[in-house]
């Protein structure tokens, strides 16, 4: 028996969230972006935003010169966070096997529902209308959600992205290679822009093309990735949904930031590095985990102990760095983990009291929320946050 | 656009099944009486919840936050156009 598996996609959910909020913001072009009046990207358009040409990643002024009655909202992240968990909550209520994809995606095995099965349409779009409901009653009317059903993840993917907003497609055996034929090659999860480029230089522009191509040219070409390029266009994928709460563990921790304009002032491109060096050492911390690589956006060098201590993780991305280039992004992490507990402490007594001071640190941004205490040599970087501590900084760069 | 307040308000709410819900409050002298609520989040203070209410009242947005450790409601911002 085939398996049945849903992904529930939310449609431009953070601007779904923002209309949701605000009356005064339904049915108008919108776009949640960092802060509207700088030099900023956009990080999620409204349908109605979306009619223009709005994209998600695009730049305000573009996005602007495209519709000039878009509405900037300045994004939450937190709240946005805190509406995931609680759409994963319901959907945890209708299968035990929720894959989380990313904020407002995810796949659910229904297979082991009863008298769920591809063929009979009436169940899956049941449990389907069910989620909805829920959505609606529990999140609001505006936070609607495109659903695919199908037999694996990709196809159940691709169901999702035939109809938006507030779709609801399933494919079976019956119309299977009509949607395959029907869809464009970078409708598949897995082909981005790059794998488009390559495949268009080599000719093959639709999935019956694509079917066309022997295996061998794909996997002389991609790789590994031929074999899932080669699959795609029937339909195959073997990747069963894994709960993400059973799934990998963390492979590394990083932040980069966008600077407002690009500098080759050291001091303030130091002060952004340890700031996020800091940032990404507190979450590993926060989850158990040291690492032993260090890596910019450009190079990375392996310690011979893994730490989490957010000083040294930037002493060493600091030599990294190419200070003599002008920057305007700065980029830190660490990889090659492990779990703290895994590792025997350091005997000596300097390290042994910086480590008692990261800790009592930690205590005071847990009780009292994050940068409640924090390096003084970051400051300048708040000047983006503005609320440090509940105390409005003014501070700027330069 | 919306306006950051960020002033302490006195809330008329009631609690139902453990969970608060506003239904008016008074912001430099006058009372707005909350219509509707249209979206409720929660986020953290360090270890303390923060409950947020986007709120309709009077005809304009406003977004409300109460603070359950401390027992304190704050107006956080409102929508100007």
């Amino acid at each position: 028996m085939d398996e049945v598996v849903m992904h529930i996609d939310m449609n431009s959910y953070f601007a779904s969230v923002e209309q949701q909020a605000n009356p005064h913001l339904a049915g108008k072009p919108i776009a949640v972006s960092g802060r509207p009046y700088i030099h900023s990207v956009v990080a999620a358009a409204s349908i109605e935003a979306k009619k223009f040409g709005v994209r998600s990643g695009m730049s305000t002024w573009e996005a602007k010169k495209l519709c000039p009655g878009l509405i900037f909202v300045p994004g939450n992240p937190a709240k946005y966070i805190d509406l995931s968990g609680r759409l994963i909550k319901i959907f945890r209520d209708f299968s035990p096997t929720v894959e989380i994809f990313s904020i407002d995606e995810a796949f659910l095995d229904i297979t082991s529902l009863d008298g769920c099965t591809l063929s009979d349409r009436v169940q899956p779009f049941r449990i389907a209308g069910e989620i909805k409901q829920r959505i609606k009653d529990e999140l609001g009317e505006k936070i609607t959600c495109s659903i695919g059903i199908a037999k694996n993840k990709l196809l159940a993917k691709l169901a999702s992205e035939k109809k938006k907003p507030d779709g609801l497609t399933i494919i079976n055996e019956n119309n299977l290679d009509a949607m395959l034929l029907s869809s464009k090659l970078d409708d598949f999860c897995g082909i981005g822009r790059q794998t488009l480029a390559h495949l268009q230089a080599m000719g093959i522009y639709t999935v019956a093309q694509l079917r066309q191509v022997p295996l061998e040219c794909l996997t002389a070409a991609f790789g590994r990735h031929g074999r899932d390029i080669f699959n795609m266009a029937f339909g195959i994928d073997n990747a069963p949904v894994v709960a993400s709460d059973t799934g990998p563990e963390a492979k590394s921790f990083s932040h980069t930031l966008t600077l407002e304009r690009e500098t080759s002032d050291r001091k303030q491109v130091e002060a952004v590095l340890l700031y996020l060096a800091e940032k990404a050492a507190r979450r590993m911390r926060q989850e158990g985990f040291c690492g032993r690589t260090i890596h910019t956006l450009t190079a990375q060098r392996s310690l011979p102990q893994a730490t989490s201590n957010g000083l040294e993780i930037y002493k060493v991305g600091r030599q990294l760095m190419n200070f003599d280039l002008p920057v305007r992004v700065v980029g830190i992490g660490v990889s090659n983990l492990v779990k703290k507990d895994r590792t025997s402490g350091s005997w000596l007594p300097e390290v042994q009291k910086e480590e008692k001071i990261i800790t009592s640190l930690d205590f005071v941004n847990d009780r009292f929320g994050e940068n409640a205490v924090f390096r003084a040599a970051t400051l300048p970087v708040f000047s983006r946050d503005r609320r440090v501590a509940g105390i409005r900084t003014k501070m700027r760069f330069n | 656009m919306y306006e950051e307040i960020k002033e302490f308000v006195e809330v008329a709410a009631v609690f139902v099944g453990g969970k608060a819900v506003p239904k008016a409050f008074f912001w430099r002298g006058r009372k707005y009486i909350v219509e509707k609520i249209n979206l409720e989040h929660q986020e953290r203070q360090g270890s303390d919840p923060l409950f947020y209410f986007s709120v309709t009242a009077a005809g304009n947005s406003y977004e409300l936050s109460f603070d359950s450790h401390n027992l304190v409601w704050k107006l956080e911002r409102i929508w100007t156009k």
